[in-house]
């Protein structure tokens, strides 16, 4: 099971009063194969105080605490890698500020092969969120799949991705939460097919401030990052610092002027972001080919209802209708079949864009 | 001495005769009114003692008593003024005219005059059925009273009139009839689809939800025209027999609705507020147990605008009379059963705010308000909505520009054909299915046999889309009206590919 070692770093990390610098510091200390936890003492009182050290104290050497604590984290059938060991994701341990303890539920022979993370808004363009759903899919020939619970892009990324089981979700909170409340049954699939990791002991609520501090180990696990959607403002925006702060590639969707979901990525691609509108532009970065899969033939109206689509992009259905000559319920069985084969998408108000 | 005068209380929509017996005796000076009689047939002692005295008659000072047979029925309404007071004045000797096999119906005012009451329809129609043929109603009730072959109806202004009628003291017409088809032609809605700029997707699919008698959902941002559309929907069903509208006439009848007109000439359209309670929309109350909006729909449409906005409960309870097509309010008084056969037309924003899926307006809504707001509606019933279609977002070209837009008249063309066709299929059917919507399981099998392709289609149609398995009796049933329109015997691929992308939209 787990080390000597290990043992005291999951025992370090279950103190919620020590802040992850103190407890950064302590778990080097550690290293030492000779816990010595006295000599701490100064450092401890003075960054927090003596009762708080006295209790800590107390508790850091009982044998029965440490029995306690295994105990809970069994139950909730969670697995902890710990810096110390050897499963511990290379990537992550290089960064300036691994987490301590991952927590784990799921399959955690992920954490030893190669990820690529996809991120983005949770307001997010339906053409953006099929187009993401399918790139996950294709990255996962290579890479896992890293990303977040939220609804819109990360949803769609676990979507993609979910059928191979090449997926890590890292939560913000720890395991006894749901956050948001309406996915759990996502967080359940992950849990059974991908692996779902967080830097928190189990009774660690979601407070926002989490969330930006979380997204430095989604970059952190990945050798690349793509930002499939991201406003002024968005959370996205920080995990592609901090990829581009560990020296990963990034990749950015490109958008339209105007779209208020994707300013972020315009101004990524501005500061130098790789545009990337297919899984070949992410792929050749690394060096992987990528075979298409072959096309389902098209009728010869639906072809030209897609060239339609594909001249401007996005369609309306009245005004394509006006341009062929048709009416627009003539067309609608031709813009499903064309949905269904997957080369186009609904937008809302019955507009299809291509994708 | 003793009389007996004939006058019908109403359950429900059925009218049950009820025999106004009364007393005239010497004793003690009393007025007891027996027979279960309700809140507003006790107060009529006063309106009968004036209207008779203001009527140039007399009023028996005596112990005068009054039994409404059958004793065991609750008898409502201001109706039974009249019958009291014609079988006081026959019970004191004042009036000897044969009254037998005569209904009397109407309320008296102070002075004598007859006002209109409610009910009259179904009560003529319940009495006609029973064999009464002749009847006397106030005059305000004349229209009302004009269409119903086989019977004689006197509309009468006041009770002296009633009286000279009865003694032959003057000569009275009996209500002339009115033709139906005539008075129905001189009407016409106020809205047109015409009228309507642009959203060709959505009005396909009133076509089609019309044609088929099916449900629609209108999704779209707020100011798109979604309320026209709904309105325009009763402009494009088929007109209504004379059949269905003395239905529908019953039941506003009853609810004190009545037009002018005296009969319901055009489909009803019914758009509840979303503050409305279940006993409003279903029917129900205490006492006297009135229709509620979606017996008031029958035959007509019932439009829900802003749908999640109303009560997770009363919506709910839409769910057993959208398949039943009628409607049971059990009370401990008894239960009342009210036809309520309407095709449910709702809308609803994407969310909250209602920008959400626009590319270039920015929804405010958080993830967790969307959830909540389209969770507000349960999937049973969108189950039972089989079209869900989103509205165009308009833009400013189309509100302005000249288009020629169909009028409602063509639509109704080709939906009146898309019924004609159903006729034939169901014929068999029995009164239960008329329309492709209403096809159970076994008429979907026989009806809407599905060729290997089409199969093909559908599943890859549910692979791709990420259909729920409740969608595909949906898809089918609108695929099986979108054949219909297009004369064709077959369901074709195309048709369920169209019928496929009016799908959850929420």
């Amino acid at each position: 099971m787990y080390t000597k070692d290990e043992l005291t770093l999951i025992a370090l990390c279950s103190f919620e009063e020590l802040t992850y610098k103190t407890a950064f510091t302590l778990m080097h200390g550690l290293e030492s194969k000779t816990p010595d936890f006295a000599k701490f003492e100064d450092m401890l009182i003075k960054s927090h105080s003596a009762g708080v050290y006295n209790k800590i104290k107390g508790r850091f050497f009982s044998e029965e605490y440490r029995a306690r604590i295994l105990q809970s984290l069994q139950r909730r059938k969670i697995v902890c890698v710990t810096y110390f060991s050897k499963d511990y994701p290379e990537y992550l341990r290089q960064t300036p500020f691994p987490p301590l303890v991952l927590y784990c539920k799921g399959n955690t022979s992920l954490l030893k092969t190669r990820c690529f993370s996809v991120v983005g808004s949770r307001v997010t363009t339906p053409a953006a969120l099929t187009e993401c759903k399918k790139i996950s899919r294709d990255l996962t020939r290579h890479f896992t799949v890293v990303t977040g619970m939220a609804d819109g892009a990360d949803s769609a990324a676990i979507e993609g991705a979910l059928e191979s089981g090449r997926v890590i979700s890292v939560l913000a909170h720890g395991f006894d939460y749901c956050y948001p409340a309406y996915n759990d049954r996502l967080v359940k699939t992950v849990e059974e097919r991908g692996l779902l990791i967080t830097e928190h002991t189990p009774q660690i609520a979601p407070k926002a401030y989490l969330f930006p501090v979380r997204n430095r180990i989604i970059a952190g696990l990945s050798e690349g990052t793509l930002v499939v959607s991201a406003g002024e403002k968005s959370g996205a925006l920080i995990t592609a610092d901090y990829a581009v702060e560990y020296g990963r590639q990034l990749f950015v969707f490109p958008y339209n002027i105007g779209v208020a979901s994707g300013a972020g990525c315009n101004s990524l691609i501005k500061k130098g972001g790789q545009l990337t509108d297919n899984i070949l532009d992410i792929l050749s970065a690394f060096g992987l080919d990528f075979k298409e899969p072959e096309k389902q033939p098209l009728s010869e109206e639906e072809q030209r209802l897609f060239s339609l689509i594909g001249s401007s992009g996005e369609i309306f259905v009245p005004d394509a209708a006006e341009k062929l000559g048709r009416l627009p319920f003539q067309l609608i069985p031709l813009l499903t079949s064309l949905e269904v084969k997957g080369l186009i998408v609904r937008l809302g108000g019955n507009r299809y864009a291509v994708i | 001495m003793l009389s007996k005068i004939t006058s019908f209380a109403l359950c429900g929509l059925e009218g049950v005769p009820v025999e106004v017996e009364t007393d005239v005796n010497k004793g003690v000076v009393s007025y007891d009114l027996v027979g279960l009689p309700s809140a507003s047939v006790k107060e009529s002692k006063d309106r009968v003692e004036s209207a008779i005295k203001n009527s140039a008659l007399y009023f028996p000072v005596n112990k005068i008593t009054i039994n409404l047979a059958p004793a065991d029925i609750k008898k409502d309404g201001s109706h039974f003024d009249l019958p009291l007071a014609i079988s006081i004045l026959k019970a004191s000797d004042q009036l000897t005219a044969d009254t037998d096999g005569i209904v009397f119906l109407g309320e008296l005012a102070l002075d004598g005059a007859l006002r209109p009451v409610t009910g009259i329809m179904p009560v003529l129609i319940s009495a006609k059925a029973k064999g009464f043929t002749r009847f006397i109603v106030p005059a305000g009730n004349a229209n009302e009273a004009s269409y119903l072959e086989g019977t004689r109806v006197y509309a009468l202004s006041s009770l002296r009139d009633t009286v000279d009628l009865l003694t032959g003291g003057r000569a009275f017409s009996p209500v002339e009839k009115r033709e139906f088809a005539a008075v129905r032609k001189e009407k016409s809605y106020s809205c047109d689809l015409s009228y309507v700029r642009g959203q060709r997707v959505a009005k396909r699919a009133l076509e089609i939800a019309v044609a088929g008698g099916h449900n629609i959902l209108l999704a779209g941002p707020p100011g798109t025209g979604k309320t026209l559309l709904a309105r325009c929907i009763p402009t494009i069903m088929p007109d209504m027999t004379f059949e269905e509208a003395l239905e529908v006439t019953k039941i506003h009848s009853v609810s004190g609705e009545l037009s002018e007109e005296g009969i319901v000439y055009l489909r009803p359209f019914r758009t509840p507020h979303h503050t409305a309670t279940t006993v409003s929309m279903c029917g129900g109350g205490s006492g006297k147990i009135h229709a509620g909006e979606i017996s008031k729909a029958h035959n007509g449409v019932l439009f829900l605008d802003e749908l999640p906005e109303y009560s997770r409960s009363t919506l709910e309870a839409l769910r057993q009379p959208l398949e039943d097509k009628i409607i049971t309010v059990a009370r401990s008084g008894g239960a009342l059963t009210f036809p309520a056969d309407f095709i449910l037309c709702a809308s609803m924003n994407p969310c909250p705010c209602g920008n959400y899926g626009s590319a270039y307006l920015t929804c405010t809504c958080t993830s967790s308000q969307i959830h909540k707001y389209r969770n507000k509606i349960s999937g049973p019933l969108l189950d039972r909505i089989d079209l869900q279609v989103e509205v165009d977002g308009v833009k400013y070209e189309d509100l302005t520009g000249e288009s020629h837009e169909e009028p409602s008249a063509a639509v109704k063309e080709r939906v009146e054909m898309a019924r004609a066709i159903q006729r034939e299929r169901f014929k068999d059917e029995g009164a239960a299915v008329k329309v492709n919507a209403s096809m159970g399981e076994r008429q979907i099998k026989k009806y809407c046999r599905l060729t290997a392709e089409c199969e093909d289609v559908l599943r890859s149609a549910f692979e791709a889309l990420h259909l729920s398995a409740r969608a595909r009796t949906r898809i089918i049933k609108v695929a099986r009206t979108i054949a219909d329109l297009a004369f064709s015997e077959e369901i074709l691929p195309e048709h369920i590919l169209e019928a496929a992308s009016y799908r959850n939209c929420v």
